[in-house]
């Protein structure tokens, strides 16, 4: 079992009630914490390993960027959807994080979430 | 490990593969091994300085060493040049085109973000000759 503060992804998906576009083996993978990013520098700001980001970007460069960091996972907030050359490029660098897509905006996402792994930290030792 | 030197051509305002070159190296530094750590602020200077040919300079090139206890990256354009050095060193100073702006970029941290993330730093530019900005870390 995952330890405090953590859950794993396929948690977060039903949390935000929002659906993989890339990545739906990586599911079972265990992030530790999220974090909110429309601006690529702070996607690269400090490690990312274990951490979610959420975003209102769509493009290209944000897979790119994700990578860079080492983003364990992203979740395309608006209901944005990746194109194919989104897709393709996570799929070429075996390295990508998984793509969901989740309906509200990032606040909306990540208040549910953050909620949820506080709540847990006591619980879940 | 031998010395490593390695050439990457990068296209100005080629937005389609503008990052790719960054990947590339950090593939690389992961498949000679380095540190964790160590790959993480190569890459992330990388990306900053290859976005900067890409959304500043002309079409430009890096060239990577590689040695045991040292990686070097040096990022030469023929564009415009920087006009203010200091300036561009400024946190939150930024002339990213619009285009840029709505792709996430123009936050005015790249040069500083390779200053923090790097153990040194140096950029020659002249006004219309280019920019060359050499980075090097400590491994």
């Amino acid at each position: 079992m995952h330890g405090p503060g953590k859950m794993k992804l396929f948690e977060v998906k039903d949390i935000l009630k929002a659906k993989v576009t890339y990545g739906a083996e990586k599911l079972d993978m265990v992030v530790q914490a999220g974090a909110g990013g429309d601006l690529m520098s702070d996607i690269l700001r400090g490690s990312k390993e274990g951490v979610l980001v959420l975003s209102g970007l769509n493009n290209i460069q944000l897979i790119r960027t994700a990578v860079i960091a080492g983003v364990s996972a992203l979740v395309l907030v608006r209901g944005k959807e990746p194109d194919e050359e989104m897709k393709k490029q996570a799929a070429e660098h075996g390295l990508s994080p998984p793509l969901l897509r989740c309906l509200r905006p990032v606040g909306g996402c990540s208040g549910p979430a953050s909620g949820v792994l506080t709540r847990r930290k006591p619980f879940d030792p | 490990m031998p010395h490593l030197t390695k050439n990457y051509p990068i296209k100005a305002r080629d937005y389609l593969k503008a990052g790719e070159v960054s990947i590339q190296v950090q593939g690389l530094l992961k498949s000679i091994g380095f540190a964790p750590e160590l790959i993480r602020r190569v890459s992330l200077c990388a990306y900053e300085a290859e976005m900067n040919v890409v959304m500043h300079g002309g079409d430009g090139e890096l060239t990577l060493e590689v040695d045991t206890d040292r990686v070097s990256l040096e990022f030469r354009d023929g564009g415009p040049g920087i006009e203010d050095i200091g300036l561009a060193l400024q946190e939150g100073y930024s002339t990213a085109s619009e285009e840029a702006r709505e792709m996430g970029f123009g936050a005015g941290m790249g040069l500083p973000n390779i200053q923090k993330n790097s153990d040194s730093l140096e950029i020659f530019s002249e006004k219309g000759k280019g920019t060359d900005v050499k980075i090097g870390f400590i491994a």
